[in-house]
């Protein structure tokens, strides 16, 4: 394959595995701090990238204003999906717990499914919202702005997120209660609530993510669950707690299917596992996990 | 100041803790010490509201506290310096400071507070942008103690602040620990270090088996035959 069609599917690789390092730094950051794996967060992504769909084809407001609008929205969902569903298994024992979440989460992920396939009459019904910007030639590459935008904002979000972590006093107590909960308590922090707003941040992120999706590609109701494992992949490979290791997992998966989909699309999934477990034979934390 | 009245602690069926009464007096160091396995840390877990009683009662300034989550009694000025010391490995000495003052209303004096604990341990300051889990034993339990200073305490629960530190250190610490008190901090002290803990003490406890075994002024206890006998290795 000649070096020009490469270097065009390492850009599309990068770009596409943005939005990826993106909702997978979300559903890292609800991990870390509640322990619970939410499996439900890919349909956060989806509902969201409908609620925007559904806003632009009724108001025709521009897609970006409102991803702007919807994410916060999503932080409110979250934040209320922990304290009606999650908050209330926290007086099991740890393997209740585990297996109450897995439950939960799941259920509330096929009811999310179902509830835009309902509305949209479709399982497979894509819906994506049309946005043009001209596409950038540089010598013989073609640079999607549209992309390229996209691209911009999630390091700008996953830049904010961090500033966040480090510099507030309620960001450094989620990594507080992430790395040392009991010790967090003894604090005075209110780990109950931190809990909480974690699932706020974490579905925000994924919603910015489902906008994103139908901005520069579609969404579909069936997408949920299949994102949420590759998600799940992503914070692996990166390493559980590190969130550049995230990013980069992100980043690597959205090259591996971008590259392999050239050949082949019907491929995407299995590249992302076959990735993982390669990084995992090499370093079995994870890239940058400790 | 504090109240322990005939408090019952089980970890599920097991109970653990038997009926224990204990007070602590405004501007008194108290040493609870027994052996392994006695309940001291259940005890102040207890008090931290991590654990609750199965009975009896906990008063801290003539009101029940049974009802505070952990964080509400921090607000009140329960500050437990745990075993273990349980800090945040991958943030900054600086860090885990400043989370000490995580309560809004203890954001203000931040940064004088934060001087007084350069000021105990200086040691501190040279390692501010560290990673905690880096430090060195001795240093963690430095921040340890620091950290729950920060958090400005009226009633600051020690639990066996000398454990794993050399002997000067120890030393070191049993001075940081006096001159806290002098401060006007109440202090609840558990340690291995029996004979040093009831030293500094003005009243003191002993523990066996979740059962109180003796109390009393720290000089009787330190010449009672079985206290030696058990405890003081003497
Ligand atoms: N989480 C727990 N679940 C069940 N039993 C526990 C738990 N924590 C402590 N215990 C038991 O309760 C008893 C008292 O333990 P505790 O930790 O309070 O002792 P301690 O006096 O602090 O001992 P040490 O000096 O070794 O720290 C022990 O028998 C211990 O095995
Ligand atoms: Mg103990």
């Amino acid at each position: 394959m000649d070096t020009t069609i490469l270097v065009q599917l390492v850009i599309n690789g990068i770009l596409l595995g943005g939005v990826y390092a993106l909702a997978a730094i979300g559903l890292s950051l609800i991990f870390g701090v509640s322990g619970v794996l939410n499996l439900a967060h890919g349909e956060f992504l989806m509902l969201s990238g409908f609620l925007v769909f559904v806003l632009h084809d009724t108001f025709q407001w521009d897609p970006f204003l409102l991803v702007a609008l919807v994410a916060p929205l999503f932080f409110l969902v979250g934040y209320a999906f922990e304290k009606a569903l999650i908050r209330p298994l926290a007086a099991r024992k740890e393997h209740v717990r585990l297996a109450s979440a897995v439950l939960v989460t799941l259920g509330a992920a096929l009811i999310a499914e179902d509830f835009a396939a309902f509305f949209s009459q479709d399982v497979q019904f894509e819906k994506s919202v049309d946005l043009f910007l001209p596409t950038l030639v540089i010598g013989e590459l073609y640079l999607p702005s549209l992309k390229l935008v996209v691209f911009f904002l999630v390091m700008l979000l996953i830049l904010a997120l961090f500033l966040f972590l480090k510099f507030t006093f309620l960001g450094l107590a989620v990594q507080a209660v992430t790395q040392n909960r009991q010790g967090a308590m003894l604090n005075g922090i209110n780990t109950t609530r931190i809990n909480a707003i974690a699932f706020g941040i974490g579905t925000m992120l994924a919603a910015a993510a489902g906008g994103f999706e139908v901005i520069h590609s579609y969404v579909a109701p069936n997408i949920g669950l299949p994102l949420t494992m590759k998600y799940l992949c992503v914070i692996v490979m990166g390493g559980l707690g590190s969130f550049v290791g995230v990013a980069l997992g992100g980043i690597i998966i959205g090259l591996g299917e971008s590259i392999v989909g050239f050949f082949h699309p019907a491929w995407g999934q299995t590249v992302a596992y076959l990735l993982l477990v390669g990084v995992l034979l090499i370093r079995p934390k994870g890239l940058l996990g400790t | 100041m504090l109240e322990l009245e005939a408090i019952s602690v089980s970890y599920g069926d097991i109970p653990v803790i038997f009926g224990l009464s204990l007070r602590v007096k405004a501007g008194q160091i108290v040493s609870l010490i027994g052996g392994n396995g006695a309940g001291k840390t259940t005890t102040i877990n207890t008090i931290s509201g991590m654990l609750r009683p199965t009975g009896g009662d906990i008063r801290y300034e003539g009101a029940s506290i049974l009802d505070l989550p952990p964080h509400d009694r921090v607000a009140r000025g329960i500050v437990q310096v745990p075993e273990g010391r349980m800090l945040f490995p991958k943030l900054t000495v600086r860090e885990n400071l400043k989370l000490g003052a995580f309560q809004p209303a203890l954001r203000k004096g931040l940064g004088r507070r934060m001087e007084e604990v350069w000021e105990l341990f200086p040691r501190l300051r040279e390692r501010m942008g560290q990673q905690a889990g880096t430090l060195s034993g001795g240093e963690q339990q430095m921040l340890a103690i620091g950290r729950g200073l920060m958090s400005a305490p009226r009633l600051l629960l020690l639990d066996e602040p000398s454990t794993g530190l050399a002997p000067v250190l120890v030393a070191e610490m049993f001075r940081a620990i006096r001159k806290i008190n002098r401060r006007g901090v109440s202090i609840l002290l558990i340690e291995q270090n029996a004979v040093q803990a009831l030293r500094c003490a003005h009243h003191g406890y002993v523990l066996e088996q979740g059962h109180l075994f003796r109390e009393g002024l720290p000089e009787a206890l330190l010449t009672d035959a079985h206290i030696k006998a058990a405890y003081l290795g003497i």
